[in-house]
């Protein structure tokens, strides 16, 4: 692999004289575990612990060393010095504090950034350093995150910032508390133009470093066991008075609430980062195609009856997201959490490769089996699934991503925390941002289209349905109860309801209806993915050439066309 | 940062130099010192090319280390018993093949070449202070121990060993004498890194006067570690009982508190000045973990700094 290649580049002059100066410090004690580790073998573990994993804090130079290609980096503005605008002065002046910083890590200020590659690929990278002063973001950390935005911005190249911090420099006064204010007015330039910003949260990332570049990522990713977080734990403790939990604000944390979107042990690092950004390359331009072509139903399937579809749409065997991304697509990474609440596992997405083109999946995701299927929640949707799925379109809508949504639920899940956290807002939210995205948007029904919860990731410039899917406003079991006032008479209301891929695809709701084998899809997994493969591809090739304004007027026509009235 | 003309001088120089074995070692090595494997194997092979390669050690050592980088464990082994075989004088290439096997956590191999390799006398204090903590690693701490205190025997005078030595005797339970070594090793030149392992020791070792004195020292070497001084003596005064005497140094203190966290020393040394409180127990199990927090972070902080200064 890679990293047995890397080599931690020295960090000065001055660290490489003392550590020849000291056989002592050949051996690295864990600060967790106490074991002493040979120095050569914690580098060559890139700085983990190899008895308990304990990732060490790393300085800019170790991190930017190991992440990126060998002598890929080149460093810009690495003469930017901290100036004293408030010539402040606590028990030592600050100017003779970041003299003191500069002489120990030597390095300028707490950050670097330039140009590098990881894996072959370009990157704009800007690393935090904590040994100087704590990693904290004065005027010099914030003006080369800017910068380093920036030159994103200029080249088009997806950036970089590893983040290192206990906060804002308090010697800097509130010129450093408007650092925060500018990185996010850079990111915000750099979302306008399209590029991916990735945000890496090492351990510690606090205070007003937490609150601006480094939460806004499109891409969060965190080292194991890292400490994030706005307040420290013990302001914390000390203002609510209660003990915190274990873990409080941890890696693991994060992931829970739904605010990072992977945990990635340090070896791992730069070939995660070279997939994603494998996902942001321009692909080459697909052959023309003007009309996607229609096929018609399967021989034969019109004589199913829609209760029977509704039986097969629901069949316990029958392939499930995740089995069809497996099928689908060359790769796929996860991206995980509405960034608010929690991480709903009921809705899954993340960046994959369809034939070697970039796009952004999201979808409802059903259980196989009863432990399964609690997990993901019989593949109901709370908000926060909803709102995880809204962060990743709104991202494939920035950076000019084709989107694929793949339904497949019962409905949103009706519950008390779901209402509190406004199920409502959370669809029609979705809805409209949806109808608005300038890429290419194509819909899949793989299972259940059950109402409000499906729509609230389906409108797109074509639906496809699998043949024996279904997709309706309400469940036939609940037209009945309410309008036959029967729930036996499921069969008749779905019947009624012309749920059915044929039928929706006579009134429009369905542009394709995608064959399964005779049996439903559930009996030959790989036969159904390839149709459904064929089908997403050319509607893709038919969209892409599609400019955003054209895609955003052909989609609110086609929602605006619907209605039946005299 | 120079970067491009230092990298141009060293090509320049390696271009102008007749290729000997010498030169592409020097430069096999310096290209592994940059993470340029590529390159470093292209010297491999340059050296490879010449007549007397083959019977040079540095070629041999030169191919195990491109091999343990490369992760070929096997050959790396194979190549550095040749390069001792073709010089078994020269201990540099038996260091390589030692450091070769810490690396890859081969421990009890390691173990037995560094016995071989300090077995002439007198032996290098360098490769005692390796033993010492390859057998800690591998178990041994009475081993470890000794190899470390014959190192320390040889050079009285060399700092980083005799830290060494304080660090093998904290890692197998005898923080006494680890802080003994502290003490009278290093006096006033012990630098802030230092002064903090020490006072944790004396905290350990519950000597809170000289944990005082230590917490003092350390304020006076570190102005920004003011804070942790002040609750270290804090926190000394009061395992002496001396309430009155913390709640000075605790009335001082609250001037610098962020978190609250001084507020509770004092809030504590004030209590006890005047009366028992029940919970007294689980409030100085707090107050102590608060310190042993604030002096892991500071010994996080200042792990790669000097020990001395």
């Amino acid at each position: 692999m890679a990293v047995q290649s890397r080599t931690l580049p020295p960090v000065g002059p001055e660290f490489t004289v003392r550590i020849a100066a000291m056989p002592a410090d050949r051996w690295a004690k864990c600060p967790q575990c106490s074991a002493f580790v040979y120095h050569k073998r914690l580098e060559k573990n890139l700085k983990v612990c190899p008895e308990c994993n304990y990732h060490f804090r790393l300085s800019a130079r170790e991190r930017i060393g190991f992440l990126v290609d060998p002598d890929s980096f080149q460093e810009r503005d690495a003469d930017l010095a901290a100036g004293d605008p408030l010539h402040f002065e606590d028990s030592m002046a600050y100017r003779k504090r970041v003299a003191d910083s500069q002489r120990k890590t030597g390095e300028r200020d707490a950050a670097i950034y330039g140009t590098a590659e990881i894996g072959g690929l370009p990157i704009v990278i800007c690393a935090m350093d904590f040994p100087f002063m704590g990693g904290s973001m004065g005027s010099v950390v914030g003006e080369k995150v800017a910068r380093a935005v920036e030159l994103g911005v200029a080249t088009r190249t997806p950036v970089l910032v590893c983040c290192a911090s206990g906060g804002a420099r308090m010697q800097e006064g509130t010129v450093s508390l408007m650092q925060m204010a500018k990185t996010a007015a850079a990111l915000g330039k750099l979302a306008e133009v399209g590029v991916p910003y990735f945000s890496l949260l090492a351990d510690p990332t606090y205070g007003g470093v937490s609150a601006s570049f480094a939460t806004l990522g499109d891409v969060i990713i965190a080292e194991p066991k890292a400490h994030v977080g706005f307040a420290g734990p013990q302001v914390i403790e000390q203002t609510i008075r209660q003990k915190l939990p274990d873990g409080f604000q941890t890696s693991d944390f994060l992931m829970e609430k739904g605010q990072i979107d992977m945990i990635v042990p340090r070896a791992e690092l730069p070939s995660v980062l070279k997939k994603l950004l494998s996902y942001h390359v321009k692909p080459p331009a697909p052959p023309l195609t003007s009309v996607a072509p229609k096929s018609g139903p399967r021989e034969g399937t019109e004589t199913r009856s829609a209760w029977a579809c509704v039986q097969l749409a629901r069949h316990p065997d029958r392939p499930n997201l995740s089995e069809y991304i497996a099928a689908l697509f060359d790769s796929f990474t996860e991206l995980r959490g509405d960034r608010h609440q929690r991480d709903d596992p009921s809705i899954v997405g993340g960046l994959a490769l369809l034939d070697g083109r970039p796009v952004m999946v999201v979808g409802h995701q059903k259980g196989r089996g009863t432990k399964q299927s609690i997990e993901r929640n019989f593949g109901m949707p709370h908000p926060e699934g909803y709102r995880k799925a809204l962060r990743l379109m709104q991202y494939a809508g920035r950076v000019g991503l084709p989107l694929l949504t793949f339904i497949d639920t019962p409905g949103a899940f009706p519950g008390i925390q779901a209402e509190e956290r406004n199920q409502s807002e959370a669809i029609a939210r979705n809805l409209l941002v949806m109808s608005r995205l300038p890429i290419p948007i194509v819909c899949a029904i793989i299972g259940e289209g059950g109402s409000g919860g499906a729509l609230a990731i389906a409108v797109g410039d074509r639906v496809l349905m699998l043949e024996n899917s279904i997709y309706s406003v309400i469940s036939p079991e609940g037209c009945a109860t309410i309008l036959f006032k029967d729930a036996a008479s499921a069969p008749r209301a779905a019947e009624a309801s012309r749920l059915t891929a044929g039928e929706l695809l006579k009134l429009g709701v369905a542009d394709e209806l995608v064959p399964e084998p005779a049996g439903g899809a559930h009996t030959d997994v790989a036969a159904t993915a390839a149709a459904l493969k064929d089908a997403l591809r050319r509607h893709l090739d038919a969209l892409v050439g599609v400019s955003g304004a054209e895609l955003i007027e052909r989609r609110y026509a086609r929602f605006r066309a619907f209605g039946c009235f005299q | 940062m120079g970067k491009g003309s230092l990298e141009g001088a060293r090509l320049a120089k390696q271009q102008s130099e007749p290729v000997t074995v010498e030169s592409c070692y020097a430069a096999g090595l310096d290209a592994l010192e940059r993470g340029d494997v590529t390159n470093a194997q292209a010297w491999a092979q340059r050296c490879g090319a010449l007549a007397d390669s083959a019977k040079d050690a540095r070629y041999a050592a030169l191919q195990g280390r491109i091999a343990a980088v490369t992760g070929n464990f096997t050959e790396a082994e194979n190549h550095f018993r040749t390069a001792m075989r073709l010089s078994p004088r020269e201990k540099g290439f038996a260091r390589q093949f030692v450091e070769f096997l810490q690396t890859a956590g081969r421990l009890n191999e390691a173990v037995a070449l560094l016995e071989d390799l300090t077995r002439k006398d007198p032996p290098e204090a360098d490769l005692l202070i390796d033993l010492g903590y390859v057998r800690l690693a591998n178990g041994d701490r009475i081993g470890a121990r000794k190899a470390v205190e014959r190192a320390a025997a040889l050079q009285r005078d060399n700092k980083a060993i005799q830290y060494s030595l304080a660090q093998m005797y904290a890692a197998i339970g005898q923080p006494a004498q680890a802080a003994k070594v502290l003490s009278e090793k290093f006096g006033d030149q012990a630098s802030p890194r230092v002064l903090n392992e020490l006072a944790g020791l004396l905290l350990h070792l519950e000597r809170y006067d000289e944990a005082e004195l230590t917490f003092r020292a350390l304020g006076k070497r570190d102005s920004t570690a003011e804070l942790m001084v002040d609750h270290g003596i804090i926190w000394s005064r009061i395992r002496r009982s001396d309430w009155r005497g913390a709640l000075d140094v605790a009335l001082n203190a609250t001037r610098l508190d962020r978190h609250g966290v001084t507020t509770q020393f004092l809030t504590y040394a004030k209590d006890r000045l005047f009366r028992q409180p029940p919970n007294a127990p689980e409030r100085e199990a707090e107050l102590l973990q608060h310190l042993r927090d604030e002096m892991r972070e500071y010994a996080e902080l200042h792990a790669s700094e000097a020990i001395v200064g």
